[in-house]
Formats: C-alpha cells, sequence, structure tokens
C-alpha cells in the first residue's frame, strides 16, 4: 500500500435490512490518515464498519480495505492483521480480566504469549488502564470498558483503525481522554482511522477529513477545514474606539453586520470580496483602524445540520420516501 | 500528545505469525478462564480422581497374585491355582475397564455440561464474538477453540483415568502380557472415550450455541440426556421392543461400547442386543445435527445480522 493508495475504496456499496436501506449504493475513496465517518443514528455508519470486516455481507458493490477485499476469505483473514476494530458496544470476553482479554486477542492475531503479553501491558499503559487491568471485567465502568477495547484494538499495532463511537457512554473526562488518545494515533502515530460519531465535536477534535452519511448515502465529504470554509462569508472585525463613524459608514453602504460589542462586529462579505481590504480601505476613511480580524468559521455542526436538511428538502421535492 | 500515564505509544517490533493451530490461544485461554472457580473443578474431578485409585488397585489385584507367586518360586500349578481363585473374584480386566469407562461417562457429561454450556451462550450475551472476529480466524478456527476447550474436561473425566488404568493394567501384569496380549483394549478405551467426549461436547456447545444464558444450556443438556433414556425404557417396558433403547445417546453410547469391547450381552445386558445400526444411526444423527446448527449459529456470530 502505498502513501497516495486510498486506505478505503468503496463501489456502489449497498446492504439492506428489510426495506431499510442501511446503505444505498456508497461510493467513496479515503485516504490515509484519521477520518470521521460523520451520520445521525441509523445513517449506517456501523453497517459500514462491519462490511469492511467482513462480518457482514453487502446486497451489491465492492468494499475494498487496503486493497484487500473483505469478502474474500484470505483477504479478509489478512486484512484483520493490520485493522484494529473497536466495537460500539459492550463487548467483553467472560470470566476473563483485562490483560488476560488483550493477551489472547493479542495471541489470535498472531502475537506468540510473550510478545502478547509484554504488549498488553504497553497498550494498556497507553489506554491509562492501571491496576484496573486485574480486575474482571464485570467490574469495569464503562470509561474502563472503552479504554480496554482501544487497548485490544491496538495490541497488534494495526496500521488501520476502525473506531465505532469511542466516546460512547463517557463523562467528559473521559471523552476528554479518549479524544486525546485517538488524536495522538492519528497525528503522531500515523494510523489511519475511520473513526464513527454522531458527535460532532468527537470528529471535529480528532479528524483531518469527514464523511457525512445520512440514510446510507454520502451527503459530503472532504477535509473539514474546506467543508467549514464554505460559508465562510463573515468576518469578525474588531477596530479602534471611537466606532461610532465605522458604524455610520457601513450603514451608508448597506453591509450587513451585527455589533457584537462597542468596538466589535460581525461583518458579511459579499460574494468573492477580498478578505479584509475593503475594511481595511473602510477603516482608514473613518479615520480608525482595524485591531483584529479574523475569518468566523462555520461550526462543523452548522455544516452537518444544513447538510441533513438540504437533503431532506431534497428528497421531499423528488417525493422519495424518507 | 496524550496524557496517559506514559503518554507513550510503542510500536510491536516483533512479527505475526500465521499458525497453523490457530484456534489453540482459544482453547487455552477458555480453559483458563473456565478453570478460575475452584471448587467445581473438586467436585467434578474427585470422583473419577477416586474411581481412578479403587480401579487401579483391582485391577493390580487382578495381577498380582499371578506375579508374587511367581516370583516366589511356587510350582506353576499353586500359581495357575491362586491365579484362578482370584479370576473368580475379581472381573477380567477388560470387563473393569469398560465397566469403569461406563461410570465415568456420566461424570463426562457432568464436567462438559458445567464448563462446556457458557462457551457459546457467553461469549454471546457478552459480545465476545464481535472481538474474536475482528482476529484473522475463521468459523472453524472459532468452533475448535471452543471444542477443545470442553473436550479437555471430558477428557479429564474419561480419557485420562481410562488410559490410568490401561497403564496400571501394563505394568502390573506379568511379562507385559497385557501389552502383548490385550494391547487393543488399550487403543479401544482411547477411542470409546473420545468417542463419548465428541458426541457429548456437540451436544453441549450445540446447546449453548442457541441460548444466551448457561443455565438454559445446562438444563437443555440434561434434558437431552434424561429425558429420551426414560422414554426409551418406558417404551421398551410398555412394548417389550428392545429397539426402542435406540432413541437415547445414552444407552447407545453403551450399545456401542459393548460392541466395541466385544463384550458378549447376558443377564440384563441382553436388552442392548438391538441393532448396532440403529445405536450408530441415532448417534450419527445427533452429531450431524449438532454440527449443522453450529455451523448457522457460529456463521451468525461472526456474520452479525
Amino acid at each position: 500500500m502505498t502513501d497516495s493508495a486510498p486506505v478505503i475504496a468503496l463501489q456502489q456499496l449497498a446492504k439492506h435490512y428489510g426495506q431499510v436501506r442501511a446503505l444505498d449504493g456508497l461510493s467513496m475513496e479515503l485516504a490515509p490518515g484519521p477520518t470521521g465517518l460523520l451520520g445521525p443514528n441509523g445513517a449506517g455508519k456501523t453497517t459500514l464498519l462491519k462490511l469492511l470486516l467482513g462480518q457482514l455481507v453487502p446486497d451489491a458493490g465492492t468494499a475494498r480495505i487496503a486493497g484487500r477485499n473483505p469478502q474474500d476469505r484470505d483477504d479478509r483473514l489478512n486484512l484483520r492483521r493490520f485493522v484494529g476494530y473497536m466495537p460500539e458496544n459492550d463487548c467483553l470476553l467472560p470470566r476473563h480480566n483485562g490483560v488476560e482479554t488483550v493477551i489472547t486477542l493479542g495471541q489470535l492475531s498472531g502475537m506468540n504469549y510473550h510478545d502478547a503479553m509484554k504488549r498488553a501491558h504497553e497498550v494498556l499503559d497507553y489506554v491509562g488502564l492501571d491496576e484496573a487491568r486485574y480486575r474482571q471485567m464485570e467490574e469495569y465502568s464503562s470509561g474502563m470498558k472503552q479504554r480496554l477495547k482501544l487497548a485490544q484494538a491496538l495490541v497488534h499495532d494495526p496500521d488501520i483503525l476502525l473506531l465505532d463511537e469511542p466516546t460512547s457512554g463517557l463523562d467528559p473526562k473521559g471523552r476528554r481522554h479518549m479524544l486525546e488518545l485517538v488524536h495522538d494515533l492519528g497525528y503522531q502515530q500515523g494510523k489511519s482511522i475511520l473513526l464513527c460519531s454522531h458527535l460532532l465535536r468527537d470528529v471535529e477534535k480528532t479528524c483531518s477529513t469527514v464523511v457525512v452519511l445520512h440514510k446510507g448515502k454520502v451527503l459530503h465529504t472532504g477535509a473539514i477545514n474546506v467543508l467549514t470554509h464554505d460559508n465562510e462569508t463573515w468576518m469578525r472585525v474588531e477596530v479602534a474606539s471611537p466606532a461610532e463613524r465605522f458604524v455610520r459608514r457601513m450603514e451608508e453602504l448597506d453591509m450587513a453586520f451585527e455589533r457584537e460589542a462597542a468596538d466589535r462586529f460581525r461583518i458579511q462579505l459579499e460574494d468573492g470580496a477580498e478578505y479584509g481590504d475593503e475594511l481595511f480601505d473602510l477603516a482608514l476613511t473613518c479615520r480608525t483602524a482595524i485591531t483584529r480580524l479574523a475569518p468566523i468559521r462555520s461550526s462543523l455542526e452548522e455544516v452537518f445540520l444544513a447538510t441533513l436538511e438540504a437533503d431532506e428538502r431534497a428528497r421531499k421535492e423528488e417525493g422519495a420516501p424518507s | 500528545m496524550a496524557t496517559t500515564n506514559t503518554e507513550l505509544y510503542r510500536r510491536f517490533g516483533g512479527q505475526l505469525r500465521v499458525r497453523f493451530f490457530r484456534f489453540a490461544p482459544l482453547t487455552l485461554s477458555g480453559i483458563r478462564a473456565t478453570s478460575k472457580k475452584k471448587i467445581p473443578l473438586v467436585l467434578l474431578f474427585t470422583p473419577p480422581l477416586i474411581g481412578t485409585v479403587i480401579f487401579s488397585f483391582m485391577v493390580y489385584a487382578r495381577y498380582a497374585p499371578e506375579v508374587i507367586v511367581g516370583e516366589m518360586g511356587a510350582n506353576q500349578e499353586i500359581a495357575a491355582a491362586v491365579a484362578e481363585r482370584v479370576a473368580e473374584q475379581v472381573p477380567d480386566v477388560k470387563r473393569q475397564i469398560v465397566g469403569f469407562t461406563r461410570v465415568l461417562r456420566v461424570f463426562a457429561i457432568l464436567a462438559i455440561a458445567w464448563f462446556g454450556s457458557g462457551l457459546f451462550a457467553e461469549d454471546r450475551q457478552c459480545g465476545a464474538h464481535q472481538l474474536y472476529f475482528a482476529r484473522p480466524i475463521t468459523r472453524l478456527d472459532y468452533f475448535f477453540g471452543k471444542f477443545f476447550t470442553a473436550a479437555f474436561y471430558g477428557a479429564g473425566t474419561v480419557l485420562v483415568p481410562g488410559l490410568v488404568i490401561c497403564l496400571v493394567a501394563v505394568l502390573s501384569s506379568p511379562n507385559w502380557s497385557f501389552l502383548t496380549g490385550e494391547w487393543d483394549v488399550i487403543l479401544k478405551t482411547a477411542l470409546y472415550s473420545m468417542f463419548w467426549i465428541g458426541i457429548v461436547t456437540l451436544v453441549v456447545l450445540c446447546a449453548s450455541s442457541l441460548v444466551k444464558r448457561r443455565a438454559f444450556a445446562l438444563i437443555a443438556v440434561f434434558a437431552f440426556f434424561m429425558f429420551p433414556s426414560f422414554l426409551a425404557t418406558a417404551l421398551v417396558g410398555i412394548t417389550k421392543d428392545v429397539r426402542f433403547f435406540a432413541l437415547s445417546t445414552l444407552i447407545n453410547s453403551r450399545r456401542i461400547g459393548y460392541w466395541l469391547f466385544d463384550i458378549a450381552s447376558s443377564g440384563p445386558r441382553s436388552m442392548l442386543s438391538y441393532d448396532l445400526s440403529l445405536a450408530f444411526l441415532e448417534t450419527g444423527t445427533v452429531a450431524v445435527l449438532c454440527l449443522v446448527i453450529m455451523a448457522i449459529q457460529i456463521r451468525r456470530m461472526e456474520v452479525v445480522p
């Protein structure tokens, strides 16, 4: 696999559960690096991960992960050596404690016992599971279970991580910690991550690229900063006091703006306007100075909701069942 | 950088190997996990252990007079007379082994059911199969991993004690006569034990694959072995047709055992003189059914619906 080759390539991938279309002809290619798979509950995120692992059989289309076809038996066994999977729901090995779980799963990945044991302690240290690793898992809190699930996904040091709602059920502190780990894995350790979440902030904090999935279809895909740039027509401007002449001049020019404070404004630029140049000229004519100028980015949440609304509108116009 | 204890992610420098026995870690971890509670181990393995000691002594008693008299240099007629007298009191070794194995069959059911009934059920309940099937193992590996976990306990209750008795017979027989003259008994003991362990393990795992609670699997296993036995006995009692015995796996295993060890049916055992093919047909059908059910259930575990 070369650096430029897509880690995941889907072509017309479809999966139905009875009448419900979990995935509806999905086609996309994901480059190496951390990618967020964003979508509301029931969007088809978990289905996609299971298809990528070969735990589900598609109704149509193909999926390839690192060039391998999960539906082919040999490819499936091979790809599971370098893919780590963290399922969403509670998964425990019955009657095992944390270390035993990670050791067993490490051995099943092809490690010998001593490597698996050493590695288990390393990854459990990394995820911050201390003495709890020797406790029976029935006694684990949700946070510990999530950490353990991440540890077992990392035990064989996979290049690709499929993480399904890693912050699910975590308190704010645990959530922050988990996101830091995922961020570290994606950016410092160079893992390719496909992070499934319906929490926009999780994706925003840990991923550089996002795929927005809704009702089994890709609504949007691209780098997060580009995605949030699309609606970037508002600027936040601070001017040196007094700002009254600046306000009057904007009113005369019929500019759209909102006054947030005495000397701070949200100003909408016209399409194609050069950032700031016009505003600096304007400030000069008003004998004031711009002390701060910054674009106001749409949050991923705004983009996400706008995308979903647009999709719903389009579906209604087409008369398609939602 | 993540704020963990060590804040360090270490790369794995070793190698991931493709093993031939990919199921071995699953079996070993299964044995480790199921043997954590010591009381069931003690309760289920003490009776076979005591039985092994007693039967070992009986086997030794069968050969000892011959050896002792021979070593004392007494004349052969006395030795033969003593041996004959002992033979009247103590059954021959083959019958002892068969009888012992027959008793231990019940302990094999208890042990395999106790330790094996949770193997699939608890995996399903805890979602463990989602972790297993994210690893490079096939459904067959998963099945073998669980099969050998349960069979390990069966071997501990019936195969090992049977072979220990055979070993005692070999060591205590004069001039290795047991090994040279009745070597087939050792082979048949191993074969019969494995046959029984295999059948019971398949039934236990099949029950375990159908339910999510271990207790339900336990109930199903005991129902499977006990109910047909009662039914068959009742039907034979009513109709006097011994072929009804073939309804019970437990009785069929006895029928197959007598055939394998070539022990004549006489007295109450004459009830087991029904057609051998019926016994094989029933046990074979049970085994195939269990395998088919497990194949379907394990596929469902890998391909999560």
